[in-house]
């Protein structure tokens, strides 16, 4: 399968930012893992970080401790890339995808709902609340950001929109 | 619905895992064995013997010292987990690049696979348990029937994805009301064809009705019921089920799951999943 060119896998625990207008970022299956996408239509330029966990304040002090893994060390490093490239925050867009549940009525694991808490908190304290989101169900989301036109699309199983 | 003994009939039609691999089952199901037996079978292949060092100094398997040789690996490790290192390496060969009907690449599959197999020993550790035999190899081939009847649901996906966003119906009832059987019941009569120990068709038979389990195996199916659940959710082989799954209550309460202890295991375990799917891409061969 050939990959239009510009496009760029966002894996997991990847923080990946550009202003090059030709750049496609796209997120692997997300499940209850978050995409975080930010983008500032005055210097046309965006970013994209997936997240897996919540909170690195467990893991801090562990050997396999890895910032993007989690929202609250992770969105920051988000913000840090699209800085460099001129982004200011006041002017950002912020969505969230993904945060999956599975049909689980007690949901044990309870991690979909336990990242988007966390990455809506950690975006309040960088005075940021996102403008769109789609989250939640048993549905696995991937996460499209075209870097020239600001578009944000949203694929699963059930169809594609734009936010 | 499509006759069951079509689907049946295409478990002969799979690509088998090298013979090596059954003769090594029996070798270790044995009581009497040597190094240099182990060793006389495995270097019969040469690509599995390859794959099996490869595997052995992987970080999940490895040892800080190098391990050049079969004879070595099984000093080492122990002949049970040098078996399921090269039972890795097998199956990672046979995984067709495309699994139609679930619409997923064979990378996808291996990875979740691989993850499976990882987070089902990592819970034994972070639940303090012991871990049952062969529950690496058990975990990684949980979903071998995936292979048998994606090619049947592949006729039926409209259907499917329809009978799946209506709600509160997970994949494997999708499954079973769209074939009238499922991925762990074909997956089970894969294993035996396979020639693969006993508790491997254990696992694919019984790792989505986990109340059900033969005495015995019960805590090998609650690892890898949950785990498969945790693989799922965190992204490792998504199909067009996503997250329409369901992690049994009754496994939670024997186990005692928090949401932090599956974390745990979850975060520990990135870095191991991440470098074991990227040693193989799986789609060995042509389905």
């Amino acid at each position: 399968m050939s990959v239009p060119m510009g496009e760029e896998t966002v894996t997991k625990a990847d923080v990946r930012a550009s202003a090059a207008p030709d750049t496609i970022f796209v997120s692997e299956p997300l499940g209850a893992g978050l995409a975080v996408v930010m983008y500032d239509s005055v210097c046309k330029a965006g970013g994209m970080f997936s997240l897996l966990f919540p909170s690195a304040r467990e893991y801090r002090r562990t050997p396999e401790f890895r910032p993007a893994l989690f929202a609250d060390s992770g969105i920051p490093l988000l913000l840090g890339l699209l800085a460099e490239i001129g982004c200011e925050p006041a002017r950002m867009r912020v969505a969230l995808i993904g945060a999956g549940t599975p049909l689980d009525p007690s949901d044990t694991l309870c991690l979909g709902r336990r990242n988007l808490l966390a990455a809506r908190r950690t975006l309040w304290r960088y005075n940021l609340a996102p403008a769109a989101e789609a989250v939640g169900g048993p549905a696995s989301r991937t996460a499209t950001l075209e870097v020239g036109t600001g578009r944000i699309i949203v694929r699963s199983r059930a169809g594609e929109s734009v936010l | 619905m499509i006759a069951l003994e079509k689907i049946l009939a295409h478990v002969e039609d799979l690509p088998t895992l090298p013979d090596v691999v059954a003769r090594l089952s029996t070798l270790i199901s044995g009581d009497v064995w040597s190094a240099a037996d182990f060793e006389e079978v495995v270097e019969l292949d040469p690509a599995l013997t390859a794959n099996l060092l490869r595997l052995a100094n992987s970080p999940y398997f490895g040892f800080s010292r190098k391990i050049t040789s079969v004879r070595q690996a099984v000093t080492l490790m122990g002949i049970k987990r040098v078996f399921e290192v090269a039972a890795s390496g097998a199956f990672s060969r046979v995984i067709p690049p495309h699994i139609s009907g679930y619409d997923m690449q064979a990378r996808e599959f291996w990875r979740h696979s691989i993850a499976v197999a990882i987070y089902s020993e990592r819970l034994v550790l972070e639940l303090g348990l012991s871990l049952p035999t062969l529950t690496f190899t058990a975990a990684l081939l949980h979903d071998v029937g995936k292979l048998v009847i994606g090619a049947f649901l592949s006729q039926e996906s409209g259907a499917m994805v329809q009978r799946l966003n209506a709600g509160d119906t997970t994949m494997v009832e999708v499954e079973h009301a769209t074939l009238g059987t499922d991925h762990a019941q074909v997956g089970a009569l894969v294993a035996k064809k396979w020639n693969l120990p006993e508790v491997v068709e254990i696992a694919n038979q019984w790792h989505h009705r986990p109340n059900e389990v033969p005495a015995g195996h019960q805590m090998l199916i609650d690892l890898i019921h949950t785990a498969d659940l945790l693989a799922h959710s965190l992204g490792y082989g998504i199909d067009c089920g996503e997250l329409s799954r369901r992690l049994d209550p009754e496994v939670a309460r024997r186990l005692t799951l928090t949401p932090m202890a599956l974390e745990r295991v979850a975060v520990s375990t990135f870095d191991q999943i991440q470098s074991m799917s990227g040693m193989f891409g799986g789609g060995g061969k042509k389905s």
